[in-house]
């Protein structure tokens, strides 16, 4: 029985929100602030249950480590942002977070991009490497190269070797876009695939 | 002429109908399609088939409703592998809605393949401040999981008696529709990691895929019926690729349909401006 209600109440807000398809509607704004409300609400029962009442109220209320008192008095810094006369203490805890987070930046830098840079020579012949991985190879190097060329904008593309580079540049970032594009297609698509079988099997009950 | 020129102006709602039809009558309508499978795919089954059995699979459920048509069949794909191959996995995600999902989706499966919340799984919940929650995990992890999302201290779950550190962690496979691989690359490098991502981030998760970074990838729901395919059950994915072979196929018509559209508008114009000028 609950399972029914279930699928209806998921069929009649799919089909609310579908709706938008035809044409804007109230119907649809209405679903649409419904589901933001509820995504909100969901997001800080959440947020307390397991963030919050884990790793602040426990520690304060149950272990008594009473300095953990000080996290919301820190955080509520931000806030003084709304007040001209405190908003200089805003910036305190604003300059902290920017700190924290270059230094980090800095120090992920290096394990995120160094593999892919060292990774960008590849082998164009050599002991080991089928004509297949060679032509592979090539294709990578050309388009790394030719798109390089594309984006160095320090000197004018006046010669004809980095003119034509920069015009394989542009068309194979745009091969590029194409496929990004196309996948982008196929996500769309799946999304509402996955609400038409939820529709067929869950309400309606005439798919398997 | 006016008629071909009529093809590139073709009403939305027409084409949204004629999807809709479409998908409905390959979903209802069983045709099986050839089913293969992507290296990149069958890599990310053998690093899960390669866990040892000392360590624990991370899944990292970085994923809400707005991607659930992706990453929902991909995860219950993952899970119900991990399952049947008895590895034990703990969930974890940064999207509030990610770990809530996957601990049903686990639940599921366990009715399937056999599993006990706490000796197979268990699920750390959701995290938030992602650079910082992993940072501290590769260290420590019972400091930064106190407690599991049933409240219960992460030193007495039976599955994570010992497991203390990122290198007790044998494989991470983050499901996720945003850029969060980043963080995990640039904290937790020394774990394989894996990757179910949705179809529009796909492309740009192959340069991680080749440099080594990515020891496997599952892209859209292609991934997850390819998965299926590994794992030898029909699931979502092996459902939808009917839907979507035909989808995208009249999307090719479509498009063509478009450019015929504005070739024969533009050589109305052409013609046009021919006939003005000789007039």
């Amino acid at each position: 029985m609950v399972e029914r209600i279930v699928a209806w109440v998921g069929a009649i807000c799919t089909l609310a929100i579908l709706s938008v398809l035809y044409r804007e509607n109230r119907i649809y704004r209405f679903f649409e602030h419904i589901f933001i409300g509820v995504a909100m609400g969901y997001g800080v029962f959440i947020t307390w249950r397991d963030v919050l009442q884990v790793d602040w109220w426990n520690p304060l209320v149950q272990e008594g480590k009473w300095y953990w008192i000080f996290a919301p008095l820190i955080a509520s810094l931000y806030y003084t942002v709304y007040s001209k006369k405190y908003a200089w203490l805003s910036r305190l805890i604003i300059s902290t977070m920017f700190g924290l987070a270059a230094g980090m930046a800095f120090q992920g830098f290096a394990a995120q991009i160094g593999p892919q840079i060292s990774k960008s020579f590849k082998p164009l012949f050599g002991p080991g490497l089928t004509p297949f991985q060679a032509f592979n190879n090539f294709v990578f190097m050309f388009t790394l190269t030719c798109v390089l060329v594309y984006f160095f904008f320090s000197f004018r593309h006046e010669h004809k070797i980095v003119r034509g580079a920069a015009s394989w540049g542009r068309w194979l970032l745009m091969i590029a876009f194409g496929a990004t594009f196309g996948s982008t297609v196929m996500a769309r698509f799946s999304l509402f695939i996955d609400r038409m079988q939820f529709l067929l099997r869950d309400w309606l009950q005439i798919m398997r | 002429m006016e008629v071909l020129t009529k093809l590139q102006r073709i009403d939305r709602r027409i084409i949204y109908a004629l999807v809709i039809i479409l998908i409905a009558f390959a979903l209802l309508k069983d045709f099986s399609l050839p089913r293969p499978v992507t290296p990149e795919a069958r890599r990310l089954f053998e690093a899960v088939e390669a866990v040892p059995e000392d360590k624990i699979v991370l899944v990292a459920a970085d994923w809400g409703a707005a991607t659930r048509g992706e990453c929902w069949p991909q995860t219950v794909a993952v899970v119900s592998h991990l399952l049947k191959a008895r590895k034990k996995f703990a969930i974890m995600g940064f999207n509030p809605q990610g770990p809530e999902y996957t601990q049903k989706i686990a639940e599921e499966q366990a009715q399937i393949y056999g599993g006990v919340y706490g000796v197979d799984w268990c699920n750390w919940g959701y995290k938030v401040g992602v650079d910082t929650t992993l940072l501290s995990l590769v260290q420590d992890i019972p400091k930064t999981i106190p407690e599991d999302v049933k409240g219960t201290p992460v030193e007495e779950i039976p599955m994570m008696k010992n497991v203390k550190t990122a290198e007790d962690i044998g494989l991470i496979v983050e499901f996720t529709g945003a850029g969060m691989l980043d963080y995990y690359l640039r904290r937790m490098a020394g774990v394989p990691i894996g990757q179910g991502c949705t179809a529009v981030i796909g492309p740009e998760q192959y340069t991680y895929l080749d440099s080594g970074q990515l020891v496997g990838l599952l892209v859209g729901m292609k991934g997850a019926a390819e998965y299926e395919t590994l794992v030898d059950f029909r699931g979502q994915g092996t459902e939808a690729m009917r839907p979507q072979s035909l989808a995208h196929l009249l999307i090719i018509i479509l498009i063509i349909l478009g450019n015929i559209g504005m070739y024969a508008a533009r050589r109305a114009e052409k013609q046009g401006a021919k006939e003005g000028t000789h007039g």
